[in-house]
């Protein structure tokens, strides 16, 4: 079977000591029930068969459309769903390598000190009904601090790293704006030093003016911290600026996955760089006859045959019909699941190559 | 990251009293702009302050049955006597009117009894336990009760027992039903509707058929049927008992839908998924971020169903079904005022249907208030 | 009602608003959610307004149509607007649910929304909401309305028109709910589309789609379009002139190019440096506009973008209240005391003209 090399190859990719994370084979499926009975009729395949790693100290990019299954992806790798099936190997601080998708509650809860999670919303991912003390304060709490003195010079600790001033920390959320949640949000996630962020969409709620600040933030926590992020985010230009490497997902499966600038600028999928081609670029003298990308997202619940972008790609052939692509390295760190790869000459994103 | 705004606003102390407020807080200040929920909330409250005065404010022994003052019209205590300040009631002489043989009383002009505040009367327990027998009102001559029991403010029933004095009773029970009654509405709709919503699955098919096969039963009907079984020998308090029960039977179905929808729109909310991936419990996710999020929309839901356990005590009462005498409820008040023709000679019977009235409209403001205020956050 | 007053509007545009204010009298004060703007449009030509969450763009596009959520009210300002028989009219001084304002409604100005979803009735089929629009304003028989709409929703794109005109708002997928909409929007060919974050909901590939097809649509049709949004990629790629908006004032219009080349006030100047590029990652610290959006009912006096200026002056800014006026040597107009000093500033013209 075609999983077997590839499993080996990622593990070779990243068999060395400074893997954090590493997913393979991955699957979430839904069941989609029908009647009074709840009767399975079918599977919504949202992540089908993903794999990649995240090395200590990186920030991976993860892109797509919505409903790629970015987001189920991000909540598996958290266990905030449980896996259909695949892997989720950890690897603690102390080397030892765990399978986050099988392991028990309490396991699990002590895993929690060492991922942790931004939310996409800052207006509904804070408790309205809890002071900030009581919010960045909680992970504090239920890990077994009792001190209310221990955890409040903590959360000052925190609100202060995030930009914050202490003193807001009797208020409630109700008092602060979207940018200013989203810090709360970090800080939370900060509470109990953890290695590895999962951002699912951190940014995308805010204003333009103040996602630069968000997206600065992070990016000073990082190398603060030395945290290790997974940053999920549908907006190019964000994520060029704040990842190392970027994959990418359609219809639950990863497309592609290589380091930014590679995959910027020399896309191997055809929809990377239809996906690049598509971003509206902030700058009118570039109003180009651009490429537009026809036709819709295919549906998880009944993707097409073979490979699943093949109804809406332009260098489709008969073999993208009817058999689904290997997801191999076709060049060193460039990951790509596409029958014609080595073949196509793709558009990427680069200022020199964007016609007048 | 120094990039917080300083903003320099006249009204920090303003902005900081907003910043710090909780729930209850923002809640009371929406609140507090609901004109009509206000002024309701000042009548129900003198209306339950009436709980542990009922016998203080009564003119008379409520229980007390006299022959010779029955259907006796409302009695005014006129407080001057020739220009100075001496409250007296005219004496009565009953007599029948020689055509119609109906029981009528002529006023005495000359006859003047004498009133006082605080006077002595009849003996009672104070809250239940403080012997006592001072009244706001009464005869300045205790012997007075002994040939007319009291000063009849509302007038008499038909068999001479004081209004004003069984008003005030009445009106502690079938208040208190109302509480009791949600109460256990409450107890019963968080805990079904809780586990129905939180947990899901097969439990929650269970339950929402049982409250479905319920709702299918027309109301009234079920009422009587089930106040039909309450023992005849049972005590007065155990009939009380076992009426709040019956309208409770009806009431929790509703809460439990309420608390269940609520539970489940809560249960996606990331701010719950933020938690539990904090390590935090089933428990605290449900007691410390879910349940404060809707606190205040059970509260808006009591205060408009309690007005429901009212009238169906009432109902109940009237249709002789539920509370029995020598318990007295406005419902068991309302039962002489059944025949038409007794309501037409003797309407003052009628006037107990005016606090009825009163309580359930106040009620049904205050809920309204209550739920405007209760979504702090909406606008 | 006619107005007797005659509106500003030159022969070679298609509408004008002069000064237009918008406040939401609330229970806990006034919210000026329009103070101030001014913009033009030509025929064929299409106007990006920018602007962040609050600063009032959307209201400005509701306030065209007359369609103001309650209890907002129109306080100042005029909309001058030309209709058919070539008599101009000041929108604001039209009763909501007059017989004109409705007629311009359909016919004249179109509105294309955000959430394509919540715009349809999901109790009606898309042909029947479709068809809706054109009864009411055009004299089609009912055969000619079906053959209208399958050619209506060609246009836009949509595969299997007739199959579609049978289907329901949710069985379609975003891209072609908003496809059906601008549809409805153009039944009835509209002079001034309005579009209110039209690909806000949509997905990148998309947005790239729909942009175009409004793109292609206005050169066919000769429409002015007024773009909503607040992604500046849109509006480089869509707009020939742009309006920023911050806290309800226009604080800087002007031709695109110009716009993007040569920002005039700070506000812009930040916008657009906090974008990160799409092409390099030329800086590790994004510059940013310091601080976060103002409430409502917390608006700085004086010039409200100064909390977050880069470029405050201490007593003037906060003492006056900078004046929207043209920047000479370009075709911008902007409001900030960079460009204009107090006592430079000219007389608001919004009373002015009327």
């Amino acid at each position: 079977m075609v999983e077997e090399t590839k499993q080996d190859t990622i593990a070779d990719d990243s068999g060395q000591q400074d893997t954090l994370l590493e997913v393979n084979n991955l699957r979430k499926f839904f069941p989609i029930t029908k009647g009074f009975l709840k009767r399975v009729i079918g599977q919504v395949r949202a992540v089908d068969d993903v794999s990649f790693a995240i090395r200590q100290g990186e920030t991976l990019g993860l892109v797509g459309e919505s409903g790629c299954g970015k987001t189920t992806t991000a909540r598996c790798i958290m266990r905030a769903l449980d896996p259909s099936s695949g892997e989720i190997l950890y690897r603690t601080e102390d080397g030892s390598l765990i399978d986050v998708s099988t392991i028990g509650p309490a396991p699990l809860r002590e895993l929690r000190k060492d991922m942790q999670m931004i939310f996409q919303d800052p207006f509904t991912s804070l408790t309205p009904r809890m002071s900030l003390l009581d919010i960045v304060g909680e992970p504090l709490l239920v890990h077994g601090e009792k001190s209310s003195r221990v955890r409040s010079e903590r959360v000052a600790e925190l609100l202060r790293l995030v930009g914050l001033r202490p003193e807001y920390m009797r208020r409630f959320p109700h008092a602060f704006s979207g940018g200013e949640r989203q810090r709360i949000g970090i800080a939370r996630a900060l509470a109990l030093n953890p290695r590895l962020v999962v951002a699912d969409e951190p940014v995308s709620a805010l204003d333009v003016s103040v996602q630069a600040q968000v997206i600065n933030l992070l990016s000073d926590l990082q190398e603060q911290l030395n945290l290790t992020y997974l940053f999920v985010a549908h907006d190019l230009s964000v994520v060029r600026h704040i990842s190392d490497r970027v994959a990418v997902m359609y219809v639950g499966k990863m497309v592609e996955l290589a380091e930014t600038e590679e995959l910027f600028s020399n896309p191997k999928h055809p929809y990377t760089s239809a996906l690049l081609q598509s971003v509206p670029i902030p700058d009118p003298k570039n109003k180009k006859e651009r490429f537009v990308l026809e036709g819709e997202v295919a549906s998880p619940a009944n993707p097409p045959e073979g490979c699943y972008f093949n109804p809406r790609c332009a260098h489709a052939t008969d073999v993208c019909r009817t058999e689904t692509p290997v997801f191999e390295e076709i060049e060193p760190k460039h990951w790509v699941a596409c029958h014609r790869a080595s073949e196509l000459d793709l558009r990427g994103l680069t200022e020199a190559a964007t016609p007048s | 990251m120094a990039e917080q705004v300083i903003t320099a606003t006249e009204d920090a102390f303003e902005e900081e009293e907003f910043s710090i407020a909780s729930q209850w807080q923002l809640m009371w200040w929406r609140f507090r702009k609901h004109k009509p929920a206000i002024v309701s909330a000042i009548i129900l409250g003198i209306f339950y302050l009436l709980f542990p005065l009922a016998e203080f404010l009564g003119t008379g022994d409520p229980a007390q049955i006299s022959e010779p003052y029955h259907y006796l019209r409302p009695q005014v205590i006129r407080f001057f006597d020739d220009g100075s300040f001496s409250p007296h009631v005219n004496g009565l002489r009953p007599y029948r009117d020689p055509m119609t043989f109906q029981k009528k009383y002529e006023l005495l002009p000359d006859e003047k009894i004498g009133v006082t505040f605080f006077a002595k009367g009849f003996e009672y327990n104070f809250l239940g336990f403080i012997k006592a027998d001072r009244h706001l009102i009464g005869f300045t001559d205790p012997a007075t009760l002994d040939s007319r029991p009291s000063i009849f403010l509302l007038g008499s029933d038909s068999v001479g027992r004081d209004s004003w004095s069984r008003l005030m009773l009445a009106n502690r029970i079938s208040l208190s039903i109302g509480l009791i009654g949600v109460a256990i509405t409450l107890i019963l709709g968080i805990m079904m509707g809780g586990i129905s919503g939180y947990y899901g699955g097969w439990v929650d098919t269970i339950i929402q058929r049982i409250i479905e096969v319920k709702s299918a039963i027309p109301t009234l009907p079920l009422w009587m049927g089930l106040s039909a079984a309450v023992p005849q020998d049972w005590t007065v308090l155990q009939v009380y008992f076992g009426i709040t029960v019956v309208l409770s039977i009806f009431g929790w179905t509703g809460m439990a839908r309420t608390v269940r929808g609520k539970f489940l729109a809560l249960r996606e909310e990331d701010y719950v998924m933020a938690a539990r991936l904090s390590g935090s419990g089933e428990g605290r996710i449900m007691f410390r971020h879910m349940l404060p999020g809707f606190y205040s929309h059970i509260i808006a839901t009591i205060s408009l169903s309690i007005p429901s356990m009212i009238i169906g005590e009432t109902s109940l009462s009237f249709l002789g079904l539920g509370l029995r005498p020598p318990a007295v409820s406005y419902g068991i008040m309302l039962i002489q005022a059944q025949n038409p023709v007794t309501v037409a000679l003797y309407p003052w019977l009628m006037f107990v249907a005016l606090p009825v009235i009163i309580v359930i409209l106040a009620f049904n403001f205050l809920g309204d208030g209550l739920r405007d205020a209760a979504d702090p956050y909406g606008k | 009602m006619t107005t007797n007053v005659s509106p500003n509007l030159a022969a070679d545009e298609v509408i004008s608003v002069n000064g237009l204010k918008i406040h939401y009298p609330t229970d806990e004060g006034v919210v000026k959610a329009v103070d101030g703007v001014d913009f033009k449009l030509k025929p064929g030509e299409t106007l990006g307004v920018v602007g962040e969450s609050g600063c009032g763009k959307s209201t400005v596009g509701r306030a065209i149509l007359n369609i103001l959520d309650k209890p907002g009210k129109i306080e100042g300002g005029e909309i001058a607007w030309r209709l058919p028989d070539d008599r101009v009219i000041d929108i604001t001084k039209l009763d909501a649910n007059s017989r004109m304002m409705r007629s311009i409604r359909g016919a004249g100005i179109a509105l294309v929304f955000q959430e394509p979803m919540t715009s349809f009735s999901p109790l009606h089929t898309v042909g029947n909401q479709v068809a809706e629009a054109l009864r009411l304003h055009t004299d089609l028989s009912e055969q000619g309305i079906v053959d209208r709409s399958i050619e209506l929703l060609q246009m836009v794109g949509i595969p299997n028109a007739e199959q579609r005109l049978k289907e329901y708002a949710f069985q379609l997928s975003g891209g072609l709910r908003q496809r059906a909409m601008i549809a409805m929007a153009l039944s009835c060919e509209p002079r001034l589309l309005i579009a209110d974050e039209p690909t806000t909901a949509l997905d990148v590939t998309t947005q790239a789609q729909i942009l175009d097809l409004l793109r292609e649509l206005q050169q066919t049709n000769d429409m002015s379009v007024i773009l909503i949004t607040h992604n500046l990629g849109v509006i480089a790629e869509m707009a020939d002139n742009v309006c920023v908006m911050y806290l309800g004032k226009a604080v800087e219009s002007g031709p695109v190019d110009e716009i993007f080349a040569n920002p005039q006030h700070p506000y812009t100047q930040g916008l657009l440096r906090s974008i990160p590029s799409i092409y390099t990652r030329n800086v590790e610290r994004l510059p940013s506009i310091r601080g976060s959006i103002p409430h409502p009912f917390n608006r700085p006096s004086g010039c409200t973008f100064r909390p977050r200026c880069p470029n405050y002056m201490d007593g003037v800014c906060d003492q006056n209240t900078p004046v929207f006026q043209p920047l000479e040597g370009t075709s911008q107009m902007v409001s900030c005391f960079l460009h204009h000093k107090p006592e430079e500033q000219t007389a608001p013209p919004a009373e002015g003209v009327a």
